[in-house]
């Protein structure tokens, strides 16, 4: 896909957000209110008519770089994955067992080998962290 | 550790009047839930209660800030974890009576949700102008307004706005009102000329004694303690006032053992005079202790007070 | 201004070894927590504050001003040496700190921060020392309307941020000011787009969004890059030849102008509440690009003068924050907020008669305040060279470590897992805004500036009556907005 194709495509997606708060998200979500000259969803639905129009501008007149990248865009959403499931596992199972997981899966994921700088993240940080927090400064961690 | 618990429990027997010799004790650390961000008057209260809860008591007391709605987001969260003592939070009444007269269906619990251990102290709620303002009381403000075809006055929070709204009522003042983000910034329009008056809860307190600033009314049920000649708004003929309490609850179904020693321990905090001292330099304000009982009541009360705020 | 023995007598109360040690503490423990992605100098001040009780007030109030202003400079440190901005105040010191600490000199990039952040810094107190008690009048002439026109102004130096495409530009500032509008409504109070998470009715949370966008998303991309370049040696710190690592006279001297420039725009944007230190530091980092590079290398690839316009605007803030605070009793920023607070709880009114009732304190506190920046530019030098050793350790060690300081600044600093959910959706954001071209930062602008855009403009219609013509009665307003205008001129002009 070339430049123009995936700022089209932008332009695109912006439009549309801007399309479907002003229809759905907008009435769902503010309250109506009688009086007033700045209500609730004045400045929401000017933002949503520019996005609209600024979207669509962008769509016809596709302009600007991008920097999008395949390889790495996987790698982020894989990240960004675990970074999820670290933040449900420290609800459930706190902090002292999801910490050392989620950055055994993160070094996992940058494939690093050397064991002195492993065991050094995956203990030495959360151990580093929870001692400053938990204990000097008296925070409990999930 | 033993003989520091009896201790702390024999002073809040001596303190709360009555309550029973305390033989519950948490079973780790308790935390105390803040329902507002760090660095308000609601956490610096909260701090200054635990610390001195558990030098008094031993037990070991963490102070975690959950803001969110003016101590909804807090609320939430509180009346789902087990009421066995270990957990408990500290709001302000308004937002959370408020809510629950407004739109009691989003909310997702209501007073019964919770027993109530005591509350912390009551903020005093004025209302203020400039020194050199042609006004002195309601009455001549609210002529001042209809001469000038509307006059500005500020506020921070819903219930004030409202208690204006009856005053605009009753009286066709015609007031315009302006909302701002907090005392001090409804302080700094009133100060500027801005605005014409404004709602305060003590940040004003040094300009009346700097002769800058003039207090109109008490917008509480009774006259503040430092200045009793100002007469509050039910007595100057709008029966309507706003009462901000700041309180202590935990979830409800909490054992009765657990209420009290808890119960006793804030109050004993509370009368200590470290905290007194602190109350009364943030908050130009008694600490008040009411017990379980009383602070219920003053919930329900208040619920029906807002409810008339609101026209309901 | 009261008896020079009054000064004098506040000075040397000011100069006690109890108070230097204390002094020291706080900037070392703000350094640190600054320099620590979530936790900032709010956090650290907020958690200080019960335990300074037992002090004597002097002492913990200057203990207090210490964390603050260690807390400025060590927001830097990560900025420069990673690319991720300790505190939000940091994240215009990215643009240049970062390619200067890549071109292998990171030291040097950090001295450049910590000369221009404690000379920002020292010029503000400066004149705030001299000047707080005319300077906290305007403040008060600043009314809604007023503040609304400066908004408008400080929202006209996002067109120096623009990228290449205006259109782009426009669409994430304007999605900014949306995500601003989360939250409890200024004028009704009625809760808007919370979903049914009453963590969002105060709206998003500024840390979780800012750290998540600017912080964790670059660490996802250096989490990828690492993976892809396979297992790595130690971050290069290029050179070790002390010379390249200094900051001659010369250099600095050649940052002349957009130091005193940063001073200027922070001091003034410090006096007058609501635009905040972020803004105050793009807006000089904005201004210093648009007078030539001084010779050396091009805005964003390193320049000294980008380093040293940021971080003196945000370092003058936080001294002139205390000019409304001290002069009228109104805080300029949260981090005055707490000292307020910090006063209160020692039976000190801050107001009208502070500076005749505790003239003596006051000086004191300046005296605290010059000794706090002194002991910024040590142990700032002790730090520095201290972080850059630390981040001598491999990427794959550097940004997991870094994710889970995020993740844990985020919860304590929001109060709960929720903030830190949000950081995540924010970074991801991030990562698709930056993929397709769409500038960050000038949507974190938009959103830092949002909320207070909407209860300005509330308040001024109520004012105006709802008829905007009205502004011709405000002329301080009305002088504001064309001053705006022109400054758009001036920003785009040249680009194509």
């Amino acid at each position: 896909m070339g430049q123009k194709s995936i700022n089209r495509l932008s332009g695109v997606a912006v439009a549309l957000f801007g399309a479907a708060m002003l229809l759905w998200i907008i009435p769902a979500h503010t309250e109506t209110v009688s009086y007033g000259w700045v209500k609730p969803d004045t400045l929401p639905k000017a933002c949503a008519w520019a996005l609209a129009g600024l979207g669509l501008i962008q769509a016809l007149l596709p302009k600007g770089e991008v920097a999008l990248d395949g390889g790495e865009f996987v790698i982020v959403a894989v990240a960004a994955v675990l970074s999820a499931g670290a933040i449900w596992a420290l609800g459930k199972i706190g902090f002292l067992v999801a910490a050392p997981v989620f950055a055994a899966l993160l070094i996992a994921v940058i494939r690093e080998r050397r064991i002195g700088w492993i065991a050094a993240t995956i203990i030495g940080a959360p151990a580093l962290i929870w001692v400053v927090v938990d204990l000097l400064l008296g925070r409990p961690l999930p | 550790m033993k003989f520091k618990t009896i201790l702390a429990a024999l002073t809040a027997t001596a303190i709360s009047a009555g309550a029973a010799v305390a033989d519950w004790a948490p079973s780790g650390p308790i935390k105390l839930w803040i329902g507002f961000g760090a660095g308000g008057e609601t956490d610096t209260l909260g701090r200054l209660i635990a610390k001195d809860m558990s030098e008094a008591t031993g037990w070991d007391i963490v102070v975690e800030n959950k803001p969110g709605g003016g101590g909804i987001a807090m609320f939430t969260q509180l009346a789902t974890v087990p009421p066995d003592g270990q957990t408990l939070g500290m709001g302000v009444t308004m937002p959370v009576l408020v809510n629950l007269t407004v739109r009691p269906d989003q909310i997702p619990f209501d007073l019964d949700s919770f027993d109530y251990l005591n509350t912390v102290a009551l903020a005093q709620l004025g209302i203020i102008a400039k020194a050199d303002a042609p006004f002195d009381d309601l009455e001549s403000f609210i002529a001042y307004s209809k001469e000038k075809g509307g006059a500005l006055m500020a506020f921070d929070a819903k219930p004030q706005e409202l208690l204006m709204n009856v005053i605009n009522g009753q009286s066709d003042a015609g007031v315009k009102l302006l909302s701002t983000k907090s005392s001090a910034e409804a302080l700094q329009q009133v100060l500027g000329g801005h605005v014409d008056a404004a709602f305060n809860a003590g940040a004003h307190i040094p300009y009346l004694d700097s002769g800058e600033v003039k207090m109109i009314a008490s917008a509480n049920a009774s006259r503040h303690s430092y200045a009793t000649d100002v007469a509050t708004v039910p007595e100057q003929g709008y029966d309507i006032y706003v009462d901000p309490w700041f309180y202590i609850a935990a979830p409800a179904g909490l054992p009765e053992d657990a209420k009290e020693a808890l119960s006793g321990a804030i109050s004993a905090a509370l009368a200590s005079d470290a905290t007194k001292e602190a109350i009364m330099n943030s908050m130009h304000t008694e600490p008040s202790m009411a017990g379980p009982e009383e602070t219920k009541q003053m919930l329900v009360d208040g619920l029906a007070n807002v409810g008339t705020l609101f026209g309901k | 201004m009261p008896e020079i023995s009054i000064i004098l007598a506040g000075f040397a109360d000011a100069f006690t070894w109890v108070n230097l040690l204390f002094v020291m503490l706080g900037v070392a423990a703000g350094q640190m927590v600054g320099a620590i992605p979530g936790i900032g100098p709010i956090m650290a001040m907020a958690i200080a504050i019960p335990f300074t009780f037992a002090l004597d007030p002097l002492v913990a109030i200057s203990f207090l001003v210490g964390v603050n202003k260690g807390g400025l400079f060590g927001g830097a440190i990560p900025a420069i040496l990673i690319n991720t901005p300790g505190t939000p105040d940091a994240a215009a010191t990215t643009l240049d700190g970062h390619p200067l600490a890549k071109a292998g000199k990171p030291v040097k990039a950090t001295r450049m921060a910590l000369f221009a952040s404690v000379t920002g810094d020292t010029v503000s107190d400066i004149v705030l020392i001299t000047l707080a008690a005319p300077l906290a009048g305007l403040s008060l002439q600043m009314g809604p309307v007023e503040i609304l026109a400066l908004m408008i102004f400080a929202f006209s130096i996002i067109s120096g941020l623009i990228g290449d495409s205006l259109i782009k530009g426009l669409i994430a500032a304007v999605a900014g000011l949306l995500l601003a509008t989360v939250g409890l409504d200024p004028e009704h109070g009625t809760p808007r787009f919370y979903f049914g998470y009453f963590e969002l009715y105060d709206g998003a949370s500024l840390v979780a969004v800012a750290i998540g966008m600017l912080a964790v998303a670059e660490i996802f991309r250096r989490i990828a890059a690492a993976r892809r370049a396979g297992p790595q040696p130690a971050i290069s710190l290029g050179n070790d030849d002390p010379a390249a690592q200094r900051v001659s006279w010369a250099e600095y001297w050649g940052c002349r102008f957009a130091i005193a420039r940063g001073a200027a725009i922070g001091t003034l944007l410090g006096a007058i509440p609501g635009i905040g230190s972020t803004a105050a530091a793009f807006m000089s980092y904005s201004a210093t690009k648009k007078t030539g590079t001084g010779g050396g290398p091009e805005f964003g690839q390193g320049n000294l003068r980008g380093i040293a316009a940021t971080e003196s605007a945000n370092s003058a803030v936080m001294g002139a924050n205390l000019i409304p605070l001290l002069g009228i009793g109104i805080p300029g920023s949260i981090g005055a907020a707490l000292l307020i607070s910090a006063f209160k709880i020692h039976g000190i009114q801050p107001g009208p008669l502070l500076f005749q009732t505790q003239a003596r304190l006051i000086y004191g506190l300046f005296g605290a305040m010059l000794m706090a920046n002194l002991m910024n530019l040590l142990i700032g030098q002790v730090s520095l060279r201290l972080w850059a050793r630390v981040i001598r350790a491999p990427e794959s060690v550097i940004f997991p470590a870094a994710l889970l300081f995020c993740f844990v600044g985020v919860y304590l600093s929001t109060g709960g897992l929720f903030g830190v959910g949000l950081m995540l959706v924010s970074a991801c954001v991030g990562y698709v805004m930056m993929a397709f071209g769409y500038p960050v930062i000038v949507f974190i602008i938009a959103f830092f500036l949002g909320a207070g855009f909407e209860r300005a403009l509330s308040q001024s219609l109520v004012i105006l009556d709802g008829n905007p013509l009205a502004v011709v009665q405000h002329p301080v307003a009305l002088a504001l907005l064309i001053l705006a205008a022109v400054t758009v001129i001036w920003l785009s002009r040249g680009r194509g």
